[in-house]
């Protein structure tokens, strides 16, 4: 994978979602863009440079996110970056349902991090502090809203492929998985 | 081998780096919401537009309240309104006058080294998680943490949090984690905004774009005697709070959206909704020194 491109879409996606926030939202949820970035690079790049995609994508998403503890989202993405990446072999990445239920598997799973970190880390690590976790609602209707945009956004993107540079799945070293 | 050994290294880092360090850690370098600048500010414009097109705003409680009024009545109101406006005007200029008279001799005397003014300033994005935060373009030097933040005409928004190169993040009165005390105001029929006779409370963000009352008792918010000065659907909150500067006193937090029995027997809790979705803002008000 080119690594060029690769930041210069992760700037896109993260300004588009730092842009929008207020608008389009559900229940206080909205589609999670940067996540549908991050199943594009898993689901089709090699598996280190996928995971490293993930993972920096997560990271440069803590560094636009207030008061979440640095890393929570790079640990997310790179945990989702390696469900998705061992789907690669039996799934067809292009059709849309297979973005749909990406989409929902990946939001669901952030959902479910984020949620338990702020339960461990807000009532049994640091009860002292004067900060709320977040709530279950946002999360997963956030998911379900990722699913549903999950066919457009990767629809769009896969239009780019080429410019990844990605390889061919049979020539990513089988012995690997 | 050896990258997936550093990867997963890596991943530990973040785990341990998400449970053991505080929210705050990194503040210092987590202040690049400017860099996105080029791309979060046409995409906020772009998406206010098609929201201001497409999506009705949510109408404030009193509005709500008055939209069964009889077109009588509202002209009768409008008649009122500007005989309102017409003595406001006069007492306005007076009171100008009166300010640039007393400016004159302040400066004559040296005591203003420090004006402070207010700018306008855009809203560049807001927090990626469901925090109720804003990103502000603010290029200015001089504000502070804690500096109050309104949008027009006269409405509180929030406090600025951190302020870093060339942006600056403001946590809005509907986070979950803003606390702020105010009293109730109330537009009698002559267009005439009281006070009331409530004490001081504490408004807490719900983090659902709204705002709460806990546990206000029964009796002072209708009081038994006196049915006239209960509480009400469309009643104001505005700041009264000492740790924020005179010149906010008395800006609207909200208004009364509901008002429901509390858990605890003799408990109300009060719902307030503020004047606009403060998520949706593209431009605040933001006191800077001159």
């Amino acid at each position: 994978m080119r690594f060029f491109p690769f930041f210069i879409l992760a700037y896109f996606a993260l300004g588009i979602q730092f842009g929008l926030t207020g608008y389009g939202a559900i229940y206080q949820a909205r589609p999670n863009l940067v996540l549908l970035v991050g199943i594009f690079i898993a689901v089709n790049a090699h598996r280190d440079a996928g995971l490293l995609g993930c993972f920096l994508l997560g990271f440069m998403q803590d560094l636009l996110s207030s008061q979440s503890p640095l890393g929570l989202n790079a640990f997310s993405y790179g945990v989702i970056g390696m469900i998705v990446i061992n789907t690669q072999e039996f799934v067809y990445s292009d059709h849309f349902l297979t973005h749909i239920s990406l989409g929902l598997l990946g939001g669901l799973m952030y959902a479910l991090l984020v949620y338990t970190h702020g339960w461990v880390y807000f009532s049994l690590l640091h009860g002292s502090l004067k900060m709320t976790r977040p709530s279950a609602v946002p999360l997963v209707v956030s998911a379900f809203y990722t699913a549903a945009s999950a066919p457009f956004v990767l629809a769009l993107l896969r239009k780019m492929k080429r410019v990844f540079g990605f390889r061919p799945l049979r020539s990513h070293g089988n012995g690997r998985r | 081998m050896r990258f997936n050994g550093i990867l997963l290294g890596l991943m530990a880092l973040a785990a341990i780096s998400a449970l053991a360090m505080p929210p705050t850690t990194g503040d210092s370098f987590r202040k690049v919401g400017i860099l996105f600048m080029p791309i979060s500010s046409p995409v906020r414009q772009i998406a206010g537009s098609v929201d201001a097109r497409m999506v009705k705003p949510i109408p404030t409680p009193s509005s709500e309240a008055s939209a069964g009024r009889t077109a009588a009545q509202l002209r009768d109101d409008n008649e009122t309104l500007k005989f309102q406006v017409s003595a406001l005007t006069s007492e306005n200029e007076h009171l100008t006058g009166l300010n640039e008279s007393l400016l004159v001799k302040l400066n004559s005397i040296g005591t203003l080294n420090s004006k402070l003014a207010v700018r306008l300033v855009p809203v560049i994005g807001g927090d990626l998680g469901t925090q109720q935060v804003l990103t502000l373009q603010l290029l200015s030097g001089d504000v502070a943490s804690n500096t109050p933040v309104m949008y027009p005409p006269k409405n509180f928004a929030g406090k600025l949090e951190v302020v870093g190169l060339g942006a600056a993040r403001v946590r809005l009165i509907s986070d979950k984690s803003s606390t702020i005390t105010g009293i109730f105001r109330r537009y009698k029929e002559d267009m005439v905004l009281v006070n009331m006779p409530q004490p001081i409370k504490t408004m807490e963000g719900l983090g659902n774009g709204k705002m709460v009352i806990k546990s206000v008792k029964r009796d002072e918010a209708f009081p038994p005697n006196h049915p006239e000065t209960s509480l009400a659907i469309g009643d104001w909150f505005v700041v009264k709070d000492k740790d924020l500067p005179d010149e906010v006193q008395g800006y609207k937090l909200g208004e009364i959206e509901s008002i429901t029995d509390s858990k605890q027997p003799q408990f109300v809790t009060i719902i307030l909704r503020p004047a606009s979705d403060l998520m949706k803002l593209r431009e605040v008000m933001v006191q800077v020194k001159k």
